[in-house]
């Protein structure tokens, strides 16, 4: 009955069991609980030979192949992961895909990670359409600092561990110095003097144009004399407080306008009137972008950037998996693994992706911190430092929607 | 004289179609080509390296655009064909307003007919699947096949058919041996513009097929949208690539077969 050579079999393999997870957890331990997972070793014991379908933004063939090789046959490599990288248009089409499923009732989808952001991550999120928590337990959460706002909200949504942070992005100005010179216009006052003296060669995309929007939440900040109003929930009576100037500003500017300002860009088409010499600036999100751009022939070689003196809004690039995605196991790892110091300096690497980290370098080894101290700035890219020194904060979406309608109203429309 | 015309149509023809392509043939080489350069200043190989390259994932789209495009044809000419014929050679009552509903999905826009067809693809399961795929291809395609048909059957009597048939041939014979030698040109062109439909879709396939099923268009859009020109050259030369043959074998059809664009004259 009582069999002592099995007992002792099974003690000792218990033993061997509790010794192996107590060994991986050394090095990787989940933080927190997520869904469906005890450990992190559970996790990556489910990834083995799986599929990623990861959905992102298609419009770069760089961003395309960087991520397939210095994501995709890394996790390949060290988790026996397919990454399935989706090419999109537009990240709402996915989100809509998403809504349609829920919709229709569908608990096992095809999509396992997007890349996204503000408005679209606020639209999942609101609608219980997300996996998780799971962002601040993945093992290498660690590195991150949640408590800095522009980490722990996108756009004023909350991220409470439903997305996680990869690259961070701030606003900047580029301009053209064969036609500017070495001294930009730094603040809104030496920018309407510029552009009064220099007729036809500023513009800004079309609102609700993504990065015609972020241009009139810095008037706004200017007005304002810093975000600080706009920080909290929507206030209409706050808001009617500075729009006036804002509107002022704008209609004050729009005769010296590229066309006079009958007609404004997208946000595509103003990168083409830069690098075609009909406008000196342009704007965007990207700080490598220039550099970049003149490296691939889209730009000539005289464009620069700079940051208003008041500072520039930043907010960081996240990934979030969909609430019925086939693979969330995999997904975090691929999560994780962003997080992790190989990536992150690879993103850093000004010769490789050039993106700003969201991660602080001291978070890093020793190693990775001298890597990142020798890195050689292209001359179109500012540093680090100088970006840091002036990021503002985004909004909440709500501030956002006012905005971009007010311009329509009092702006195009006028 | 008349053939002195067809050789002048089917050259601007020819012209009017290849013009537009020899700037993406540049731009294609380029690396750097700015404002108001009239040629590249830096040419480049890699935009052809790129299209080539696993990454780009542009072969294994083509293979499936292929295959998604023949099915979509096939599958049309099975639907599209007795509907034109009874539309074209019958009258019955609700006639018109058939006709109107089937030039429905060219009105409506793609989106809002893919959107409900969404919820229900979900439903039957379809959905990531190539089947789905070429069920959602074939509403947008499914009109085409029919207009182009049903003016070739509005040319084309039946009194061959009731000859053969008086002479004993049976449903198959008469198809095989009368109906479709009349129609064949005609219904070459317009499985060839069907196919062509079919390989130009982008949101039906990013819908339907949820990134499980990555078409042409879905890798050559994104670099359009992102204003990434070199790269958008290179891809959409793969990409036009069939519809120049399409072209080409419809000129010769043109030129050998005036029928066919008697056809296209009632259209």
């Amino acid at each position: 009955m009582f069999d002592m050579k099995r007992m002792t079999l099974i003690l000792v393999v218990l033993m061997m069991l509790v010794l192996s997870t107590t060994a991986a957890q050394d090095s990787d331990e989940l933080m927190g609980e997520v869904p469906g997972y005890a450990t992190w070793a559970d996790v990556l014991a489910a990834v083995k030979g799986t599929t990623v379908n990861w959905h992102m933004w298609g419009g770069s063939d760089k961003i395309n192949s960087d991520v397939d090789n210095d994501i995709g046959a890394r996790v390949q490599e060290l988790y026996g992961i397919t990454l399935n990288r989706v090419p999109l248009v537009d990240t709402a089409d996915v989100v809509n895909k998403i809504l349609d499923e829920s919709a229709a009732g569908v608990t096992t989808g095809s999509v396992d990670l997007i890349w996204i952001n503000g408005e679209n991550f606020r639209t999942l999120k609101d609608a219980s359409l997300l996996y998780g928590p799971w962002s601040e337990a993945i093992p290498n959460a660690k590195f991150v600092n949640w408590a800095d706002p522009s980490l722990a909200f996108d756009f004023g949504t909350p991220v409470e561990g439903y997305e996680s942070p990869w690259g961070h992005a701030q606003f900047v100005m580029e301009y053209n110095t064969a036609l500017v010179g070495d001294a930009p216009p730094k603040t809104f006052e030496d920018l309407t003097a510029w552009v009064e003296a220099n007729p036809g060669l500023f513009t800004y995309p079309a609102i609700p144009d993504f990065t015609g929007s972020v241009f009139l939440r810095h008037v706004f900040y200017w007005a304002a004399g810093g975000p600080e109003p706009f920080l909290g929930p929507f206030d209409q009576a706050v808001f009617d407080q500075y729009a006036p100037k804002v509107w002022e500003y704008l209609n004050a500017l729009e005769p010296n306008l590229w066309r006079a300002g009958e007609t404004y860009p997208e946000a595509s088409a103003l990168t083409d009137l830069l690098a075609n010499q009909e406008v000196a600036f342009n704007m965007g999100y990207g700080p490598g972008n220039a550099a970049s751009s003149i490296l691939e022939g889209k730009y000539p070689e005289t464009i620069r950037t700079f940051v208003f003196d008041t500072g520039t809004i930043s907010n960081n690039n996240f990934v979030t998996i969909p609430f019925n995605a086939p693979n969330p196991a995999g997904a975090m790892v691929i999560a994780n693994f962003m997080l992790g110091e190989e990536f992150q300096l690879k993103m850093s690497d000004p010769a490789l992706w050039g993106w700003l980290s969201p991660i602080s370098p001291t978070m890093y080894s020793s190693d990775f911190q001298a890597a990142v101290a020798a890195f050689e700035r292209h001359p179109a890219t500012l540093s680090t430092e100088e970006l840091a020194a002036g990021a503002l904060p985004e909004p909440p979406s709500a501030w956002v929607t006012a905005m971009e309608q007010g311009w329509v109203e009092n702006v195009l429309q006028k | 004289m008349q053939k002195i015309i067809r050789w002048i149509v089917l050259i601007s023809l020819v012209v009017v179609a290849l013009a537009p392509i020899l700037p993406q043939f540049v731009w294609s080489f380029s690396h750097r080509w700015l404002f108001p350069s009239l040629l590249p200043s830096e040419w480049s190989l890699e935009p052809w390296e790129y299209a080539f390259s696993t990454s780009s994932r542009v072969g294994e789209a083509f293979i499936s655009s292929m295959a998604i495009g023949i099915v979509v044809s096939l599958l049309s000419i099975i639907v599209g064909l007795p509907a034109s014929r009874a539309l074209a050679l019958y009258d019955f009552r609700g006639k018109s307003v058939i006709e109107w509903l089937l030039m429905v999905p060219i009105i409506v826009p793609g989106i809002v007919a893919t959107m409900g067809i969404h919820q229900v693809f979900i439903r039957l399961r379809l959905t990531d699947t190539f089947i789905g795929v070429c069920l959602v291809h074939l509403i947008p395609c499914i009109p085409y096949m029919v207009l182009v048909m049903s003016s070739v059957f509005a040319n084309y009597g039946t009194d061959l058919e009731d000859t053969a048939r008086t002479l004993g041939a049976g449903p198959v014979s008469v198809f095989r041996y009368v109906t479709l030698p009349g129609i064949l040109p005609g219904l070459l062109v317009s499985t060839m513009f069907t196919f062509l439909i079919s390989w130009g879709q982008y949101i039906t396939t990013v819908l339907i097929g949820g990134g499980s099923i990555i078409t042409l268009p879905m890798v050559l859009f994104p670099f359009i949208a992102g204003t990434n020109y070199s790269n958008a050259a290179s891809i959409s030369l793969i990409f036009v690539a069939p519809a120049i043959l399409v072209l080409i074998f419809t000129s010769r059809q043109l030129g050998r077969e005036s029928a066919v664009m008697g056809g296209f004259g009632k259209l």
